[in-house]
């Protein structure tokens, strides 16, 4: 039996123009009906001992415990019935990441290769229906949890075009 | 002493941490104070002291800036604290991975105080951590009640200034939210206070109930910071810089692309142009006569032209008509030494552009094309105007000036990725309000043909569209 959402391929590949990465992730949808997924990447983390890459399109990690601008709602993506669709999500090719400093008055930030990565994992959120504004509680003004309208995860994984010996090789989690 | 902006961050030096867009915004929360400065500090070597010993400006964001510049904060870790900015790109994350692009910007307490954010924070200082960036049309509006609201990077400082002032004096609200997209109390505190900076600058107000966005993506709200501090942040020359470029030029995927390239580059180098205008009151007047005013009347007459289809002598009084005062006292011989200037410039970056003002080092072609280019039109013409070329002549000469610069424009990778739908809207859509002369269109036909040989689809898209392919032009 169907499970909704499936990701077919995970690759990456560099734009050396525009000094950024991007990650493309095949998804199928296995359901009679669309399906809606997160589209915008929230989590990126990267081992550069491992060259093992992360990235979560999903607000289930998100740290909201924090004073913050805005808490910005993700864009979503529609896969046709039965279809194939191709996300693609764009990153810098360096991703700096706060992290200890010299002495504990100031904080490091700590230079990630994420072009370098040979191995990616993506996470993707999805639902069988849209997310849509609260229409509780003052309108369209208002939003729902992320976390809670979301229906599953899919899991993916690929390799970097560079690392493979041959091919990109890339398959479902 | 308790303000500091990181200079370096302990990393591999340039293009982490942007210490120069954290000086400009913090002018514009002073309200353009000249007595706030800054100075290196000797150790750690990779901070800034933010200085500001005597207040010369009256309103809530300069008093907030000056109470926390010269404040010893006791009550938390560290005693005193130090509060230590970070202005970042998009490429920064917090500790555990999330992007700074999701929530804009966040204030983390001292990791030993058990404070909100003290879990991402590695230091025991207060943290204020934002996008230099800004962002556009995607908070919720106090009036409008759409989300609608943009920010730009020093309200975004400022709001997280509040934040921090509130850590550092111990007075944190909570952060839980009564309801989920209604704002905490400590958020709501610090959108109250985000609008007094929105007052100052006579921007639209934030609804503080509120603190969710819509997914407004990259876009940006900050037009240009060096024009906000030239003509004033509500100027009528920097409302129609916006208004130009949303309604005219970002309007397309292409358009879009290529401001989020031009963004880019541009703010690799404003932000010093505006810490030598903090410096130098001459050169703010410098660049608005030589720079802000004539892109912002070459751009009315590329739309004059290019959209309205004005041609000939209305079109040389549309330019007569809207020449600045202030470029009307320089004559014509000054003018000719500054596109002599600007032409050496855009022929060796180094060098000044105009009269008395910055540097612009710049090799960016979208800068170069978007700006340094429409300038030298623009003031190619003025002389000619002021040295009195009849009208008609001169129309012609603006004209023709313009739809060579059209064609010019750069064309990007975003042309590779469309479908061939979205290659026929694009095509459509420059060719009605850009591209408007054939000679313009064949010209662009020819580099987008060039870019991308391998592309099967342009010459019969490009044919439909109206674009001179392959054929003689006729008149």
């Amino acid at each position: 039996m169907a499970d909704g959402l499936r990701i077919d391929r995970v690759r990456l590949r560099e734009e050396r123009e525009r000094k950024d990465v991007v990650i493309e992730v095949d998804l199928v949808n296995e359901l009679e009906r669309t399906v809606h997924v997160h589209a915008t990447p929230r989590i990126v983390n990267y081992d550069p001992s491992t060259h093992h890459l992360t990235v979560e399109m999903s607000d289930e990690h998100l740290n909201r415990e924090i004073p913050s601008k805005v808490l910005r709602r993700p864009k979503f993506k529609a896969v046709d019935p039965q279809r194939k669709s191709t996300m693609r999500i764009r990153l810098p090719r360096i991703i700096h990441r706060l992290g200890p400093g010299p002495d504990e008055r100031v904080p490091g930030i700590e230079s990630l290769p994420i072009h370098e990565a040979t191995d990616i994992d993506v996470a993707v959120a999805w639902s069988d229906t849209p997310f849509y504004p609260d229409p509780r509680d003052g309108g369209d003004a208002k939003v729902r949890d992320v976390v809670k309208w979301q229906q599953g995860t899919a899991r993916g994984s690929g390799r970097h075009r560079r690392a493979a010996s041959d091919e990109e090789d890339s398959a479902p989690a | 002493m308790t303000l500091f902006v990181q200079n370096d961050a302990g990393s591999d030096g340039t293009g982490t941490v942007f210490p120069s867009q954290a000086e400009a915004d913090l002018f514009l929360i002073s309200d353009l104070d000249t007595k706030l400065g800054s100075e290196p500090l000797k150790s750690p070597a990779d901070l800034l002291k933010v200085t500001y010993e005597t207040r010369t400006q009256s309103g809530f964001p300069a008093e907030r800036l000056f109470e926390l510049v010269n404040t010893e904060f006791k009550e938390v870790p560290a005693d005193p604290t130090d509060i230590i900015i970070l202005a970042v790109d998009n490429s920064f994350t917090l500790s555990g991975g999330e992007l700074i692009t999701n929530i804009g910007g966040t204030s983390l307490a001292p990791k030993s105080s058990g404070e909100p954010g003290s879990a991402e924070n590695p230091t025991e200082s207060v943290l204020v951590i934002y996008d230099k960036e800004g962002f556009g049309s995607c908070e919720l509006g106090l009036v409008s009640q759409k989300f609608d609201l943009a920010s730009p990077s020093s309200v975004t400082l400022f709001h997280e200034l509040s934040h921090a002032f509130r850590t550092a004096t111990k007075t944190s609200l909570s952060l839980t939210e009564p309801s989920p997209g209604v704002a905490s109390p400590e958020e709501e505190a610090a959108e109250k206070d985000e609008n007094k900076m929105r007052e100052q600058l006579k921007v639209a107000l934030r609804d503080p109930k509120n603190h969710e966005g819509a997914p407004c993506g990259t876009k940006k709200e900050e037009c240009c910071i060096v024009a906000s501090i030239t003509t004033g942040s509500q100027s009528i020359e920097l409302n129609r810089l916006r208004q130009l470029r949303e309604g005219f030029l970002r309007r397309s995927e292409v358009g879009y692309d290529f401001f989020e390239r031009l963004h880019h580059d541009y703010y690799a180098f404003s932000p010093q142009v505006c810490r030598e205008m903090g410096r130098n009151s001459e050169l703010v007047e410098n660049v608005a006569t030589y720079y802000v005013r004539p892109l912002k009347e070459c751009l009315e007459l590329a739309r004059a032209h290019l959209i309205d289809d004005v041609e000939g002598r209305a079109l040389a009084e549309r330019l007569a008509c809207g020449i600045p005062a202030d470029l009307s006292a320089v004559g014509p011989v000054e003018l000719d030494r500054a596109v002599e200037m600007l032409r050496a410039q855009l022929s060796d970056p180094q060098r000044p552009a105009l009269p008395s003002t910055p540097v612009i080092a710049t090799e960016s072609v979208y800068v170069r094309w978007a700006l340094l280019e429409t300038i030298e039109i623009y003031l190619l013409c003025v002389a000619e105007h002021m040295r009195g070329l009849p009208p008609g002549e001169l129309g012609q000469r603006v004209a023709g000036r313009l739809d060579a610069w059209s064609a010019r424009l750069p064309v990007t990778d975003v042309w590779g990725e469309l479908s061939e739908y979205e290659l026929a809207q694009e095509l459509a859509f420059l060719g009605g309000c850009l591209l408007r002369s054939a000679a313009a269109r064949r010209e662009f036909a020819e580099r987008l043909q060039a870019r991308f040989p391998a592309d099967d689809r342009l010459p019969s898209l490009l044919g439909t569209a109206g674009y001179p392919v392959g054929q003689a032009l006729h008149g």
